[in-house]
């Protein structure tokens, strides 16, 4: 009989080739994820790009974006003029560059004020319940009742016309957006969190909102502000097509549009770049959300 | 199933009162005084005085409000500050080519997206899912009025094949249509990709598999009936959307419809136009919400059978 | 019967394994088994184990993006199943061999009336007419104890509770005449008094039916009531197999052991129910040697060192492990 080594009392041995894994942050396993997707990580860099253009736009610009020169009127795409001129001698390049900030800028603050709007309505409804959930929510529903652009055009006809109303129409109507969304991952946060939340008694709620249930809604916010970005970027410029928007001179890119409608005939690019660039960025920031949203959290439909 | 059409209606009575509430006080949330802009610019201060006295608006708000219900209902929204017309007769004019507009929009732009998102998910990471997606994620981030734009342009001026803009013709619908039912076929194109993958990891489909039935059939007939209901619930809303909110592609294509004459009545401030075309905007989206809601209890037999 | 009968399903080395990322994670590594015509065999596990998955290999469910297999070979009745074409696996699918789930919650399309989920299958595989296909659903469905079951066949699934879905399964899986019932943990999901009925009704199919069963379960009580024959699985392995007496009598393997005495048997004395310690690995990160070294009360040396073959014993019965390999040690250490 070999000798057998017995041990003598059950004990869990260690299994002897663990993988010496590395501390993995939540931060590095998006990463890493997010890198797999290759339209998403590059629709992520062209928006870096952008956004540098937003902020440099003036300075890179070859023309001033109101400089007007009679001598070259309506002239098409050269060398001197990359995407040729407007009516007024504008150089369209230039325009389209420094509308870039126009653009961005609109976009990004309309939805971040939409978003902090419904994030703290989102999470008052979800946490507290009862009566004013119902009642927060009764609201969003009466903001859906109106179709995004109507309810907009509302807010502009009450406000007039320009930008800056253009950010309000447009967080107004992104509130109940995020609302809802904020709302019902605070309720999945709050289920899952009530075992912990019980034993913490003493913690105040604002902190426990702040500190617990905030952060597991957090991802879903990303990916919404990201995806919503987009949206109001072609709101304010259909807006702005519409006139109620930028007024002349500024350069924005849905008035560029508008006035561009008389020439189509005659000089269509005068409304063909200010349109692709509206599309471009339009495209990489929603390229970059629905990458996000497969990173972070799969389960968000449109 | 009756229970449930009941609740949802319910539901929806205060929205529409809390609506029209909101819509009376439009006006009122105008800085300046009413009665000055219905009276115009030149109007003396006793013009304005009749003026006040004559649209009620000397009397308490509540009182007005109950005023303005009472003409609702009957039919009477007002007179166009602009045209002097009733509002009721310029609505009633514009409605129709709005509607067919929409109603052909949505025909194409259902069947499109529908295919595209079919196809997408059931070759799933193959070639014809990313062509399909990239076609829908530029559908959604192309801007309607430069794709009408250019539409145009192409198609009309240079090729002459359809006219520029106006309803003439059933010739007239096709560029409109086609600008309005790209958006729309891009979103429902996403939404019934992610809809149908969802429903082909689920357990049933598996069932579906073992009983040894062609895929063709467990797709069609197991799969897509499921993730149809929340697609065309979802379609429905884009219905409400276009109804309302064509405001764009009116104006590019000069339709003589709802939205065009939008953006003229706020141009112009004709406020009873405004108000009224509100109004009218958000009772066919909460009667379409309604609708959609009835749709889908009847679709989904859970609902349909207590 | 001849001594040389085929079995009816044979599986030999099978390697499912899954893609994650730039890895692949061996679900199952190396399974072989067989069963024989008439046959009921328990297929025993904790999750993790790899007994779903080896199952849904031989019926092709798998989904090819995710999962691969790796080599080892399925045969039933004659046919290759892992190289069969699609046309020829939806052939057999449903008809010859049929499998019942776990979920019967979730099993079911929730838009098509129970009578269709049935009838499809008839009328697919059986070339029935409608009509003709609808009497036999009606048989089947009362065939499984299903009361009312004219009624029943124009209901949808949310209008039954879980026994009756698991039983129109189980009429669903019958209705072709299959030679082998794959049932994958077809009573977990179920309250007690319920299990006990579909397993009821599962054994009067077997007498009545003369069909081979293949009865997937984590429940050894389940396996004592229903098998000829059981099939113990480890971190995607097979441990043990061999008759069912033979096993629950004198159980050689100390995982099944372990399985054995923390389930507690009437007439049974004891005071405490054993327990094995730790848990089941992660498929992802198996330890070297033998995968339940880690847990084992009585795990040598070489147990962390070399992962032990399946061996054929004596009597017939197989099992991994160093404790019956003793010669092998001999040489080794």
């Amino acid at each position: 009989m070999a000798e057998l080594q017995r041990v003598s009392e059950p004990q869990i041995q260690p299994p002897v080739n663990i993988k010496q894994e590395k501390v993995e942050t939540p931060f590095s396993t998006f990463w890493k994820k997010f890198r797999k997707q290759r339209l998403a990580f590059i629709s992520a860099i062209l928006v870096v790009f952008l956004i540098l253009i937003a902020i440099f736009g003036p300075y890179i610009a070859p023309y001033s974006p109101t400089e007007f020169d009679y001598n070259a009127l309506l002239q098409g795409p050269s060398a001197k003029h990359w995407a040729g001129t407007d009516a007024y001698g504008r150089d369209i390049f230039s325009r389209i560059i420094v509308g870039t900030r126009i653009s961005l800028f609109v976009g990004i603050v309309s939805v971040f004020f939409g978003a902090v709007g419904g994030t703290i309505l989102g999470l008052i409804s979800g946490f507290y319940g009862k009566w004013i959930d119902s009642l927060i929510m009764r609201i969003c529903d009466i903001l859906f009742a109106f179709p995004g652009i109507i309810l907009a055009i509302g807010i502009i006809a009450i406000l007039g016309p320009g930008l800056g109303n253009v950010i309000i129409a447009v967080a107004i109507f992104s509130i109940p957006i995020f609302a809802r969304i904020v709302r019902s991952t605070t309720l999945q946060v709050k289920a899952a969190l009530y075992v912990e939340a019980t034993r913490s008694i003493g913690a105040k709620n604002r902190r426990l909102i702040w500190k617990h249930i905030f952060p597991g809604t957090l991802s879903s916010i990303i990916v919404y502000f990201t995806m919503r970005i987009g949206n109001a970027i072609l709101t304010a410029a259909s807006l702005s097509f519409l006139g109620l928007g930028a007024q002349p001179p500024t350069p924005e890119w849905g008035a560029m549009l508008s006035s561009g409608r008389d020439y189509l005939g005659t000089a269509p690019y005068v409304a063909i770049f200010p349109g692709l660039a509206i599309f471009f960025t339009v495209l990489i920031f929603n390229l970059l959300g629905d990458g996000l949203r497969d990173t972070l959290d799969p389960k968000i439909k449109d | 199933m009756l229970k449930y059409i009941f609740k949802r209606v319910i539901e929806i009575i205060p929205i529409l009162f809390i609506i029209t509430i909101i819509i009376f006080l439009f006006v009122h949330l105008i800085p300046g005084d009413p009665a000055r802009l219905v009276a115009g610019q030149d109007a003396t201060a006793q013009d304005i005085a009749n003026v006040r006295k004559a649209l009620g608006l000397d009397k308490p708000l509540p009182i007005q409000y109950v005023n303005y219900l009472h003409h609702i209902i009957q039919g009477d929204f007002g007179i166009s500050l602009k045209t002097k017309e009733p509002v009721s007769t310029m609505i009633g004019q514009r409605f129709m080519p709005t509607f067919w507009l929409s109603v052909v929009s949505m025909i194409w732009s259902v069947i499109v997206g529908l295919l595209i998102g079919v196809i997408s998910a059931t070759k799933r990471n193959k070639w014809q899912d990313y062509v399909g997606m990239i076609v829908a994620v530029s559908g959604i981030s192309l801007p309607s009025f430069w794709l009408g734009l250019m539409l145009i342009e192409l198609c009309a001026v240079d090729l002459g094949w359809f006219p520029t803009g106006g309803l003439n013709s059933w010739k007239s619908y096709i560029l409109p249509s086609i600008t309005l039912g790209s958006g729309i076929a891009a979103v429902i194109a996403r939404f019934t990709r992610s809809s149908l993958m969802d429903v082909l990891k689920e357990d049933y489909v598996r069932t579906g598999r073992a009983k040894g039935l062609k895929e063709r059939i467990v797709i069609w007939d197991h799969a897509l009936k499921n993730a149809l209901i929340p697609v065309v619930t979802m379609t429905g809303l884009q219905f409400g959307f276009l109804l309302g909110g064509s405001v764009v592609v009116e104006t590019v294509f000069s339709w003589p419809g709802l939205g065009r004459l939008m953006i003229d009545s706020i141009n112009f401030r004709d406020y009873p136009v405004i108000q009224s075309e509100m109004l009218l905007f958000s009772l066919e989206f909460l009667v379409i919400n309604l609708l959609v809601d009835i749709i889908y209890g009847f679709l989904n037999p859970q609902i349909r059978y207590n | 019967m001849s001594l040389l009968a085929q079995p009816l399903f044979e599986i030999k080395d099978l390697k499912t394994y899954f893609k994650n990322d730039d890895d692949m994670i061996p679900a199952v590594d190396g399974v072989s088994f067989y069963v024989n015509s008439g046959e009921t065999v328990g297929i025993v596990g904790e999750s993790g184990s790899g007994k779903s998955v080896t199952l849904l290999t031989a019926m092709r469910l798998l989904d090819d993006t995710s999962a691969k297999v790796m080599g080892g070979s399925i045969h039933f009745n004659g046919v290759d199943l892992l190289s069969a074409s699609e046309r020829d696996i939806r052939k057999i699918r449903g008809k010859d061999m049929a499998m019942i789930f776990q979920e019967p919650m979730t099993s079911l399309n929730p838009v098509h009336k129970i009578g269709k989920q049935i009838r499809e299958a008839i009328e697919w595989h059986l070339k029935l007419s409608k009509k003709e296909a609808q009497k036999r659903t009606i048989e089947m469905l009362k065939l499984v104890g299903i009361p009312r079951a004219e009624e029943i066949y124009n209901d949808y699934p949310h209008q039954l509770s879980g026994g009756m879905r698991q039983r129109v399964m189980i009429a669903m899986a019958m209705s072709c005449e299959p030679k082998l019932l794959i049932a994958d943990e077809p009573t977990t999901a179920l309250d007690v008094t319920i299990q006990a009925q579909i397993l009821e009704l599962m054994k009067k199919l077997k007498t009545e039916k003369d069909i081979s069963i293949i009865l997937i379960t984590h429940d050894l009580g389940v396996v004592a009531e229903m098998c000829d024959r059981v099939v113990v699985m480890y971190a995607g392995r097979v441990v043990e197999e061999g008759p069912v007496e033979k096993i629950f009598e004198n159980p050689q393997h100390p995982y099944t052991k372990g399985l054995l005495e923390s389930t507690p048997k009437l007439g049974e004395k004891r005071k405490r129910l054993g327990s094995i310690p730790g848990t089941v690995p992660s498929p992802s990160n198996l330890p070297k040697g033998c995968k339940f070294a880690p847990r084992c009360p009585v795990a040598m040396d070489i147990c962390f060192r070399e992962e032990p073959t399946l061996k054929t014993m004596a009597d017939g019965s197989r099992n991994r492990c160093f404790l019956h390999q003793l010669d092998h040690i001999k040489e080794g250490v």
